[in-house]
């Protein structure tokens, strides 16, 4: 009986070819997008999932803060061997800081595009980082000493061996040379930490760098330890030794949970952002079904034939039923084929625009294929069991009776398929259209600085970023540079996240925050920032008297109306002399917050911004590569324009608008094809009617309004659905910026404008064709 | 009123030439009722189409009124028609999505008539075929005898001048065959020119003239008295 099902169901696949590849195409579309969604899921769930010991290890994060209380992930490192010798329950701590930087030199060669720890031996035992070579005991266990990761490792030395070779990096104000003590398998994509190197933490006990401060603290627990009362200790240890009173609280985050925290890593995972996949991926193989129910419970009416006969001779419900599936399960089969290859071609692609790095190396696993099997028999019977319960119930003298009844049966599904299908295209190309309209309003919007033609220079050589007034005058020499501004931060982006806390004069419980960023005389004129009152912070560099701007903002944060009342005014041993205007100097997410410009004392110039005469960018790009020549610099110039820097903070919107842009792309392509399978069929099953229409004088425009009509009516209704559902999902979307556009109709008539003439020349091209027919013909094919 | 002059009309399919008219010469002149008869297949309702100008011979020439139509193209072919042929089929064809006010107003709304005249005029049609108490029905709520009744309402409504029946009693029993003949022949009497496919000498009997086909060719031709009239 199943192979008669089977020789059935694959006539009538090679008898409809037209239906049959709509249907094919649809499923494979869908089941790519389950699949390809399955893969981003299992990929982000893999994080920090290979580590042995994975459910024993937790990150320590604090709470605390003056002003703006909150969490965070970087604490003291005090408590290490406190934890490591006199809490029970923990079996190891390690701590991790910032340090050293890049160039990395070997030889004569430098290297770049490294990330550099300085950390402990104990990391290596917490996570499983395996040592290829070195000593497994104590690697990182004495000044100096560095840990590299194989594909470094082979970069830095090649063939060479690469224990105890020298490599020499940046380190604290001067170059430093460690020793490769060790040698680790690269740390997998999947981990929300990427190093390449790790110094020895001890290194950083010659510094006078604070080490207690910022320090990311790894532990690993026993099978059942109390971790809140290990967090007690931790929190008691910080505040007696360290006396630190802020520290306000310190919980243990377990590794499952950091690389969805929203506390940060290296590597970060968005919830949201999974969910939001899932959903589309699902709705997108919806679709997919959608058009197989459709177009198959449109064509049973073709086969009314058959099923009476089959119903007669003595066929039960059941058995039909079982017909039915089969058939789905066969073109659902048909459509797995197609499917991996789709998914094969937009992996790379997946994987540039939503910034993953996922693989298809799971066909080496057996539970995909298990998954995969189970996907088919989902989407097989998703598709079958509607098509199935619904023909095989009909009462054969109704099948036998006429065509009519059956389409009018199951009409109403057929709209709401249709509907669903323009549904998710008008919501997902509105989406698209509004992500890209916020993007381009940020790139529009006045951030209250000139950023045109600003070139921002990171100077890695140590020895020149003790010469900031050096560098500063052979660049301002250039005919090319209209100005030039040297600071400890750099001019715009993530910048001068430092903030600068003190205490109000008259009311002495208040304490203000502000951001403060260091900067020199030249700043504001560089960066086109107007001065609202007072004067510019006086040149001059290391004076004692440190001098401060504070912007509008800062004024009203601090009470006063008039700019003018505060300029004179000390605060935190600094004098105000000028007030600039409002200026955005993160991103639009942000409203704008007080600022504290204050002059660089330190005289390091960390940072120089350019701005470069109108007209010529290549010229001055040149000059500023000859002045770095000149200077002599141990590194190459480091350059970037200000409009990037500030496009890299969009960089998650940017992704994200391509991966929805492209799968409202596939879901209008899906329910094109479901209306042209329908429109094709509603043509054929009105071959007859439209021939008699043509006799009696219907013109082609008459012939195609009217089979237009149908559709033209779903898709209003249709638009009528997505407006509020797109309209709400907007509007959530833009509650992440303080700036943001308004949502205006415009959108919205776009988006259903485009999906009107993509639908309506589709039904058209049907249409013309059915219309164009001889009726001769049409009425002969009785 | 049309007149056929070595009409050929082949068919290719697939490789098959099938000649459906060979060298037809017909003249029918405004006022008759012609009865066409031969075995199926003959070309019957091919000569029926050409006459109607919904297809164009292969070979030949076409007289209708004035015109030479053999080479008009569709759009051409369908603004003669429009209003001036009427078609009556085996299977009634009628529109079952339409009730029969409205299909039988449907060559009236293809024609741009205004919605009063189109009113007056389906009742007319409808009045005509004894009709008016069925308006609002489907046509699956109708006897096929009725259907038939509607069909030809169809045609008439807006005064086409000749009408093309095609084996317009195949489905009908023959108390309700008759019916239809009897408002055919009526039509005939009041100056409508009838031309009519037949396979049933009683039904042939209806019309003056019958015409014999056979393998596309014209047989036979005979003027007769009509004996039901
Ligand atoms: N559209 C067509 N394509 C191919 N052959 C056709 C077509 N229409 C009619 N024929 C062939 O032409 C011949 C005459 O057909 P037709 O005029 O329908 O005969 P009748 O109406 O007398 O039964 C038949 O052999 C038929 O198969
Ligand atoms: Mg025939």
């Amino acid at each position: 009986m199943f192979i008669n099902y089977i020789k059935i169901a694959w006539r009538n696949l090679v008898n409809n070819k037209f239906f049959s590849i709509i249907n094919i195409t649809g499923l494979a579309l869908g089941i790519a997008s389950v699949l390809l969604c399955f893969l981003y899921i299992q990929h982000e769930l893999s994080f920090d999932e290979y580590h042995k010991k994975k459910d024993r290890i937790y990150r320590i994060t604090s709470y605390g803060g003056f002003n703006a209380k909150e969490w965070k992930v970087y604490t003291s490192g005090n408590p290490v061997a406190e934890m490591r010798n006199n809490v029970s329950g923990v079996e190891d701590a390690a701590r991790m800081k910032r340090c050293g930087g890049e160039p990395i030199t070997v030889g004569d060669e430098d290297y770049r595009d490294v990330e550099i720890t300085c950390t402990e031996s104990n990391l290596f035992n917490i996570f499983s980082f395996p040592l290829i070579a070195g000593s497994k005991n104590g690697v990182l266990d004495t000044p100096f000493a560095a840990v590299i990761s194989q594909s470094t490792a082979d970069r830095l030395f090649g063939d060479e061996n690469p224990i105890g070779q020298s490599i020499t990096l940046n380190w604290h104000e001067g170059r430093e040379d460690f020793e490769v003590t060790g040698v680790i398998k690269d740390i997998p994509v999947n981990s929300h930490f990427k190093y390449d190197v790790f110094l020895s933490y001890k290194s950083l006990e010659s510094t006078p760098i604070c080490l207690d401060c910022g320090n990311l603290m790894y532990t690993l627990l026993d099978q059942d330890a109390d971790t809140a009362a290990i967090a007690d200790l931790v929190l008691d240890h910080i505040r007696e030794i360290d006396g630190k009173e802020y520290v306000e609280d310190i919980r243990l985050q377990p590794l499952d949970d950091v690389y969805f925290s929203s506390l940060g890593a290296q590597r970060q995972g968005s919830w949201q952002y999974v969910q939001v996949i899932t959903l589309i991926a699902l709705v997108i193989l919806a679709l997919g079904c959608g058009n197989y129910i459709n177009l198959t419970t449109a064509r049973y009416s073709q086969r009314s034939n058959e099923i009476g006969i089959r119903k007669a001779i003595g066929a039960d419900r059941l058995q039909l039923i079982r017909q039915f599936l089969s058939e789905a399960l066969l073109v659902t089969l048909f459509a797995l084929p197609l499917a991996l290859l789709l998914l094969e071609l937009s992996l790379p692609w997946f994987n540039i625009y939503a910034k993953t790095q996922i693989s298809l190396n799971v066909v080496n696993n057996i539970w995909f294929y298990v998954a995969l099997l189970c996907l088919v028999a989902i989407t097989g019977i998703l598709s079958g069991i509607y098509p199935a319960l619904y023909i095989s119930g009909l009462q054969s003298q109704e099948i036998l009776k006429g065509k009519r009844d059956i389409q009018s049966g199951s009409g109403l599904l057929r709209k709401g398929l249709v509907i669903l299908q323009f549904v998710a295209s008008v919501v997902m190309l509105t989406v698209t259209a509004l992500i890209l309209q916020q993007l381009q309003y940020i790139q529009q919007k006045n951030l209250g600085f000139d950023s045109d033609k600003l070139v921002s220079i990171k100077i890695d050589d140590p020895a020149l970023i003790r010469q900031g007034n050096a560098i500063k005058q052979e660049l301002i020499s250039q005919s090319t540079i209209e100005a030039v501004t040297a600071s400890a931060t750099p001019a715009t982006g993530r910048f001068a996240r430092t903030r600068f806390t003190f205490q109000s004069d008259s009311i002495p419980d208040k304490k203000y925050t502000f951001v403060n960023p260091r900067i020199d005389e030249d700043f504001i004129r560089t960066m086109g920032i107007p001065l609202v009152a007072g004067r510019n912070i006086s040149s001059g560099g290391a004076t004692k008297n440190q001098e401060a701007l504070i912007n509008e903002t800062g004024v009203k944060a601090l009470g006063f109306h008039d700019p003018e009342d505060i300029l004179g005014r000390i605060i935190g041993r600094v004098e105000v002399v000028g007030v600039v205007k409002d200026f955005h100097i993160e991103n639009l997410r942000k409203e704008i917050e007080p600022v504290f410009l204050r002059s660089n004392q330190l005289n390091r110039a960390y940072f120089v911004t350019v701005r470069l005469t109108a007209g010529n960018i290549s010229e001055g790009l040149d000059d500023l590569r000859s002045v770095w020549a000149k200077l002599g610099s141990s590194s190459p110039l480091n350059f970037t324009f200000a409009n990037d820097l500030i496009q890299q903070q969009y960089e998650q919107e940017q992704h994200t608008v391509w991966v929805i842009g492209i799968f409202a792309g596939i879901s209008i392509l899906i329910a094109c094809m479901g209306v042209l399978g329908l429109a094709a069929f509603t043509a054929q099953r009105r071959t007859k009617e439209i021939g008699v229409r043509k006799v009696l004088g219907a013109t082609t425009v008459n012939i195609v309004a009217l089979l237009g009509k149908y559709f033209l009516k779903l898709l209003m209704l249709s638009f009528i659905i997505a407006v509020p559902i797109a309209w709400y999902v907007m509007g959530q979307w833009l509650q992440n910026f303080s700036y943001k556009i308004e949502i205006g109709p415009g959108v919205f008539l776009l988006a259903g404008g485009i999906i009107l003439i993509i639908a309506i020349s589709t039904v058209s091209w049907q249409s013309i064709r059915a219309a164009l027919v001889n009726p001769v013909k049409s009425l002969r094919m009785e | 009123m049309i007149k056929t002059k070595n009409l050929k009309k082949i068919y290719t399919t697939d490789e098959v030439e099938t000649t459906a008219l060979d060298n037809v010469n017909l003249q029918i002149k405004e006022g008759e009722f012609c009865a066409i008869m031969g075995p199926s297949g003959c070309g019957k309702s091919t000569l029926l189409n050409v006459l109607g100008l919904l297809d164009n011979p292969t070979e030949g020439e076409y007289y209708f009124y004035e015109d030479e139509v053999s080479d008009y193209s569709e759009r051409a072919r369908a603004r003669l028609r429009k209003g001036r042929v009427g078609f009556v089929f085996q299977s009634f064809n009628l529109i079952d999505e339409l009730t029969v006010f409205e299909n039988v107003e449907l060559p009236l709304l293809y024609l741009g008539t205004s919605t009063n005249k189109r009113k007056q005029k389906v009742e007319e049609a409808l009045d005509r075929m004894n009709m008016m108490h069925r308006r609002n029905h489907f046509p699956q709520q109708l006897s096929g005898g009725q259907q038939q009744r509607v069909a030809i309402a169809r045609a008439v409504v807006a005064d086409a001048s000749l009408i093309l029946a095609d084996e317009p009693t195949g489905n009908l029993d023959s108390d309700h065959g008759d019916e239809v003949m009897k408002l055919l022949a009526e039509l005939n009497e009041q100056g409508t020119t009838i031309v009519m496919v037949t396979h049933s000498p009683y039904d042939a009997d209806y019309a003056r003239r019958v015409i014999h086909l056979f393998d596309g060719s014209i047989v036979t031709e005979k003027m007769q008295q009509g004996f039901h009239v």
